[in-house]
């Protein structure tokens, strides 16, 4: 780690700002405890909207931490699953909420082609350096945000139970989703690929999830998917569909693609990136993109399928099967934006303008039909309205952990 | 209908051409009347010398040649000619600190719009929207502000503002307050330009939220932002939790788009107030200085292509900015969304008629769709669609090869890609006419087709409500056929895929009971064979774990009760049989009411209680009447208890009687097959 003045005080500025790397030692609000007895008892929706209001996710991530925990016991033995469940889940509604306005992590990166302050040898004072040697670089560093730390929490105090439970496994495929809405594969996979000045800090949370649930299928695609996250890349002026470090998560959708439940998304990710590579792949990407028309009858995949295939088309320079393609994709999700405006946009450079315009001004009025393509690295999350409606019902009523795990 | 000749215009401050029908009069609302000839283009030519517009020329200073042919123009006063005006704001999180400011000079936009000109505003974001749809600047009322939200899908919003249809009478200006930084859309800047050289619209972009930077280089307030936190101040990147795909800046071909269509791309330092206002305030004005031309093309073909050309010979130093052509549509073309075969244009992918990609290109997935094959099953899918069932069944009945149809279901693209669950319900109606119609080869298809689709039924995250219903509904249809084969493995995989339906496992229970064959010894009473007796044990153990299920609990008290019959064993089946009765389960199943009463009255005639069997017998036709099974027990009872005129009057009565309705006796064997009817009728309501 350097060792400047301007670094430390940087340094130091960034924990005080980080809710992450400080211990729980405050007593929690009274309101917290409120919120989660509100949770509870179904008032779900008042519950998480008091404390997202206020938009103070560290005060939320002190509270769970300092008295989540005896929260769940408070109730007796007879209460003690139920409440565990309530409190993960009260925790990820938050963590959910915070994902969609806040930081999730940040990311210490070292600079090196500045001026540098280090110890003069004879006199011990700091000098500046016209650059510090590569050796002295320390790897960057990430600090988590209250989002994923939030889930975390409900993570570790739900697999704290000695069994897992079909809840439990809700819980996980929601809070999986939350993270790939989150679009953080070093979150779900941690940093397997490049070293990280705080290692100890990271979370890996599928690998958690896996070890309770190794025979769910999702959660294998969910690696796939964190792994074709980090293909997007992050840097600026990237070049449009570039393909950075593909070939863990082609490698890892291949070997997916038969699969029962997930073969179909497993053969539509690996097609998009296919075609992202271009060139020569375009017709592996066609193959894998047909693929999922028979594996699948659910709408979202057919829409990405059948809009992914038009692009292939197109950049294929096939316009008769792009435009196929793409009123396929409408068949399955009318105005939907993506399509929409690929068909336009083909249709009007071959002096169809009329339809074009219709297409426009259908898939701009308000309200909009979700398109899955503007989702698409949100993957699971998809889900979250059904199983938080199933974990929010298993709060209320049934007693948490009766279902059967897959 | 549309007229006969419809024209897309092409143009803007440069070329804005536009058919008008024949005979129109279109009034403006300065009171100008544009009349209009049977094919008129208007196109807009904007002349500039150096950087200032030039004004006051006059039609003979014009040479406008399409497709090569020199055309009679005449100008009309732009003045006269009332607009859309088509606001673009971004809205993205790439610009949180700057939108109220933004949505602020937006508003001062529409405010230079004059009265009768039309004015919406569009909000470009993740996806594009309108914010405020079209509408008389009068009526706009102030707008904002908005929450920053998303990454910009830039190119589609410039792209689908070129491409919006405008009123016949109106001229087209989009004014665009972005930076031109593309993270998600659909089209890429090239993709702009082509759309921008055949769009009729006039695009002008202020790019107000770029600086240029020490590097050489445009950059983006957020990438600014970044830069300086982590630069100057030293602390840790942010991470926003949003998906960027990409992050591309094509500035230059963006420009080229703008002045192709007569507008510019206004880069920071190129214009001197630095506010979308300004830029936009010199936009109209230059709009408003520029020409409108007008003529009625002659000597060239209608459809089609038209590249215009427009110079100014006398002045040949003048700048000239028109588009470069329009496109004449064949007549005809649709105004739907999505039905481009009535179109005249592609048929989509899933629909009768399309050619999918594996069909045309790879045989072997194609799955010998033959076109014969296809009108088939789209002949009887349509029915379907139709609510006509017996049609369907009338032509499922009267020919066409089941299995094959069945195996071109399943191959070929979802008819119904929006409602899966259609197609589902319509698998079972293929899969019972297979069974009813098709022999022995029908049951073999609807074997396979069910297996074949019973994965395409299947919900990501484990059965749903619907997929457990539809598996009921294989269930009764595979139970109903009564054939091992078909309905072991399907009761089978129903009762692992879904353990905790109390159904599939009575189900799964009576039908080995059906096939558990005891022979007399057990009939009479003289015990079974170890092997045999544990057989029993194990089922009556399975009947009295579904007794504790309400939703099932009669008729396994019932079915448990009929099995302990067959085995000699009457007394406990009695007292089976009369906790059903007493509320060991509810059901308004009728038929399980009247199994109970038949097999109450079996009982007592074995324990020769003659007098309660008759009692039980004659509950049982008071459920169903007609049944044969009940008369026959009742005349017997009858006769042993000497009522020899009763019995043999009831005799007469079963002779005489028409053969009408079902006995549902005759039901038992089929378990749940006797509800596929009603499950069938339901998937039909719950799928429309």
């Amino acid at each position: 780690m350097r060792s400047s003045p301007a670094g430390v005080f940087g340094l130091l500025v960034l924990i005080a700002m980080t809710s992450g790397g400080v211990p729980a030692a405050q007593a929690p609000t009274a309101g917290l405890t409120q919120a989660l007895d509100r949770y509870f008892r179904g008032d779900f929706d008042a519950a998480v909207a008091d404390v997202t209001a206020a938009r103070d996710y560290d005060g939320v991530l002190k509270g769970l931490r300092a008295e989540g925990e005896p929260w769940t016991r408070a109730g007796g033995p007879d209460e003690v699953d139920r409440r565990t469940l309530a409190a993960a889940t009260f925790a990820m509604e938050v963590a959910r909420a915070a994902v969609l306005t806040e930081d999730w992590k940040w990311q210490q990166r070292v600079v090196l082609d500045e001026p540098w302050a280090v110890p003069d040898a004879a006199t011990g004072a700091h000098v500046p350096a016209a650059r510090l040697p590569e050796s002295f670089r320390a790897p960057d560093s990430l600090y988590w945000r209250p989002a994923p730390l939030l889930l975390e929490w409900g993570c570790a105090l739900l697999r704290a139970r000695p069994e897992p439970s079909a809840n439990e496994r809700l819980w996980q495929l929601a809070a999986v989703g939350v993270a790939e809405l989150a679009g953080d594969f070093e979150f779900l996979l941690g940093s397997p690929w490049q070293e990280r000045g705080n290692a100890g800090d990271e979370i890996e949370h599928l690998n958690h999830v896996i070890k309770r649930f190794p025979d769910e299928p999702r959660f294998a695609l969910a690696q796939g998917v964190a792994m074709e996250l980090r293909t997007w890349g992050t840097g600026y002026r990237r070049p449009r569909w570039a393909v950075q470090n593909g070939a863990p998560a082609i490698e890892r959708f291949d070997a997916l693609r038969k699969a029962p439940d997930i073969g179909a998304e497993a053969s539509l990710r690996l097609g998009v990136l296919r075609f992202r590579q271009g060139g020569r792949n375009l017709e592996a990407a066609l193959d894998r993109l047909t693929d999922v028309e028979a594996l699948t009858r659910d709408p979202y995949l057919l829409y990405l399928a059948r809009y992914v295939r038009g692009l292939a088309f197109d950049a294929a320079a096939a316009p008769a099967e792009a435009e196929r393609a793409y009123r396929g994709a409408l068949a399955v999700v009318p105005r939907a934006q993506a399509a929409s405006i690929a068909l336009a946009a083909l249709l009007f450079t071959s002096n169809r303008p009329t339809e074009a315009g219709t297409l426009v001004d259908a898939t701009l009025r308000i309200p909009q039909p979700a398109d899955p393509w503007r989702g698409y690295q949100a993957a699971d999350d998809r889900f979250w309205p059904e199983l938080v409606t199933s974990l929010r019902g298993a709060v209320a009523s049934a007693p948490a952990g009766t279902g059967r795990p897959r | 209908m549309k007229p006969a000749l419809l024209v897309v215009a092409a143009a803007s401050l440069g070329l804005v051409p536009s058919f008008l029908p024949g005979d129109a009069r279109v009034q403006s609302p300065t009171g100008q009347v544009f009349r209009a000839s049977a094919d008129l283009v208007t196109i807009d030519v904007s002349v500039r010398a150096g950087s200032d517009i030039v004004g006051g020329l006059t039609a003979s200073d014009f040479v406008l040649l399409d497709n090569g042919v020199p055309q009679r123009v005449e100008v009309v006063a732009q003045e006269a000619v009332p607009l859309e005006v088509s606001i673009l704001l971004e809205t993205t999180e790439d610009v949180p600190d700057d939108l109220p400011g933004r949505t602020a000079e937006a508003n001062e936009i529409a405010a230079l719009a004059r009265p009768a000109d039309l004015v919406r505003l569009v909000g470009i974001s993740t996806t594009v929207r309108d914010l405020i749809p079209l509408r008389p600047r009068s009526a706009m009322t102030p707008f904002g502000p908005f929450e920053p939200t998303g990454i910009p899908a830039a190119h589609d919003a410039l792209a689908a503002a070129l491409m919006r249809p405008v009123g016949l009478d109106r001229r087209h200006l989009i004014i665009a307050i972005t930076n031109g930084i593309d993270a998600m859309s659909t089209l890429d800047a090239a993709r702009v330009l082509e759309v921008a050289r055949r769009s009729e619209a006039t695009l002008v972009v202020a790019a107000i939220d770029l600086a240029f930077s020490p590097g050489g280089i445009y950059t983006g307030g957020r990438e600014r932002l970044q830069g300086h936190r982590q630069g100057t101040l030293r602390v840790a990147t942010p991470t926003r939790s949003t998906w960027r795909p990409f992050d591309e800046e094509r500035f230059d071909v963006l420009r080229e788009a703008c002045q192709a269509t007569g507008g510019d791309f206004y880069l920071p330092g190129i214009f001197d107030a630095r506010t979308a206002t300004a830029v936009f305030e010199k936009a109209f004005a230059d709009y408003r200085r520029s020409y409108l031309l007008r003529y009625t093309p002659t000597g060239v073909a209608r459809e089609g292509w038209h590249e215009v050309s427009v110079t100014v010979p006398r002045y040949p130093s003048y700048r000239v900015q028109a588009r470069r052509g329009y496109a004449v549509e064949s007549g005809g073309a649709s105004a739907s969304g999505t039905s481009g075969a009535a179109a005249g244009g592609v048929p989509p992918e899933g629909t009768p008629g399309a050619v999918n990609r594996s069909a045309a290109t790879s045989g072997a997935a194609a799955a010998g769709r033959t076109a014969g094959r296809l009108a088939t099953l789209d002949d009887i899918a349509d029915a379907y669609d139709r609510g006509d069932y017996g049609g369907v069944a009338t032509r499922l009945a009267s020919g066409g090869d089941l299995p094959d149809l069945a195996r071109a279901l399943v191959a070929s693209p979802t008819r119904w890609p929006a409602n899966p669950h259609r197609e589902a319900a319509f698998v079972l109606e293929l899969a019972d006419a297979a069974v009813r119609f098709g022999g022995a080869s029908g049951l073999a298809a609807a074997r396979d087709l069910l297996t074949t689709y019973r994965p395409l039924v299947r919900h990501p995250l484990g059965p749903d409500a619907f997929e457990r219903y539809w598996l009921w509904g294989a269930v009764a249809l595979a139970e109903g056929t009564r054939q091992p084969t078909f309905a072991g493995p399907t009761l089978d995989y129903a009762r692992s895929r879904v353990p905790d339906e109390p159904r599939f496992a009575l189900a799964r229970t009576s039908y080995r009971d059906q096939r558990l064959s005891l022979g007399l010894n057990a009939q009479e009473g003289r015990g079974l064979s170890a092997s045999s007796l544990r057989s029993v044990e194990g089922l009556l153990a399975e009947y009295d774990d579904a007794t504790r299920v309400e939703a099932v609990a009669q008729e396994a008290r019932v079915r448990k009760a009929w099995l302990l019959h067959r085995v000699g064993r009457d007394e406990e089946a009695l007292s089976e049989l009369d906790g059903a009765g007493r509320g060991g389960g509810s059901t308004d199943d009728d038929t399980v009411g009247f199994w109970r009463a038949l097999f109450r009255g079996r009982v007592l005639d074995a324990l020769d209680r003659t007098a309660e069997a008759a009692e039980a017998y004659r509950a049982a036709l008071a459920i169903t009447p007609t049944a044969q099974s009940a008369r026959a027990g009742l005349m017997a009872a009858l006769l042993r208890s000497g009522d020899r005129a009763g019995a043999e009057a009831l005799a007469d009565a079963i002779e005489t009687a028409p053969v009408s309705g079902i006995d549902p006796w005759w039901l038992y064997a089929m378990g749940e097959g006797r509800m596929f009817p009603e499950i069938l009728r339901r998937l039909r309501e719950q799928t429309r």
